[in-house]
């Protein structure tokens, strides 16, 4: 039983933290720090359609081509 | 580097219709279990995702970072299921989209050129580069990759350039018209992650199904 309820504690540890380790949330700020991350909704997405040109590797000619979209 | 073996691999349907693959492999690194799910769209196109299982229940569990330090080895893994999904589903593409990096302290990655992204396109070239059934696809503004078949145009050998370009165009368009909705909804965050209790925000059916889980065993 103690055994069940140390598993269950453990489980929703794990469920809260929603990160492995303590050190590998630092880990996570430091890289933000070091690749100067912004803050969340700062970023504006755009759509896929919004493209001007598509650039593929052809296979056969190896090598890359850009096409025109508008 | 090591290769994890995949397992576990299912269907999911809705309405009798396949939507997803889905696979499990565990790192014996990490010793962190993830899934694969390879979600199924019309006109023959395969979106691969992955993420940890501990975060299934996050709207954003393509955005967290493990740190692990086993990218390569996670990555191979995932590639493995590209041969079992092309024996089922015959001339299908790939779509791969790199999305942003996430930080506890609420900061994300810039859209363009995403870590995951550069890493997905390193292996992907490097694996695909000599497949002449695929034309690998990139757009760094997006951070979306795209294996696009062109087995049905290749079978026409004396196919000039200009018509061959024309081909892909034409297919990409359609492709992008299909994945413009997922690809808003792993590039757009829910705020939801960084509330502290996750399991009160979980749906109690939910809940009781772990909680029997659990002591069951």
């Amino acid at each position: 039983m103690v055994k069940k309820l140390h598993t269950f504690a453990l489980q929703i540890f794990i469920m809260n933290k929603q990160a492995p380790s303590k050190k590998g949330n630092l880990a996570s700020k430091k890289k933000a720090d070091r690749l100067n991350w912004k803050p969340l909704g700062t970023d504006q997405v755009t759509k896929l359609s919004d493209a001007k040109f598509v650039r593929f590797y052809n296979p056969y000619k190896r090598l890359w081509t850009n096409l025109s979209l508008k | 580097m090591e290769v994890y073996p995949i397992r576990n691999h299912r269907r999911k349907y809705r309405d009798e219709q396949l939507v997803a693959h889905l696979f499990v492999f565990k790192s014996t690194k990490s010793k962190i279990t993830y899934f694969i799910e390879c979600e199924v769209f019309d006109k023959n196109i395969l979106a691969l995702k992955f993420y940890n299982k501990n975060h299934k229940e996050s709207k954003n569990k393509f955005s967290f970072l493990t740190n692990t330090n086993e990218v390569w080895s996670v990555l191979h893994t995932c590639i493995q299921v590209i041969p079992i999904l092309e024996k089922e589903h015959l001339g299908c593409s790939f779509v791969a989209i790199g999305a942003q990096g996430i930080s506890p302290d609420g900061r994300q990655e810039q859209i363009e050129n995403t870590q995951r992204y550069l890493t997905y396109k390193r292996i992907l070239f490097k694996l695909f580069e000599n497949a002449s059934n695929y034309a690998l696809i990139d757009s760094n503004e997006h951070s979306a990759l795209l294996m696009m078949n062109i087995l049905e145009f290749v079978e026409d050998e004396k196919l000039p350039e200009e018509e061959f370009n024309e081909k892909i165009l034409n297919k990409y368009v359609e492709i992008v018209e299909l994945m413009e909705e997922e690809f808003l909804e792993i590039h757009n965050f829910s705020e939801s992650h960084f509330t502290s209790n996750t399991l009160l925000k979980m749906p109690l059916n939910n809940m009781f199904f772990k909680i029997f889980k659990i002591f069951r065993k």
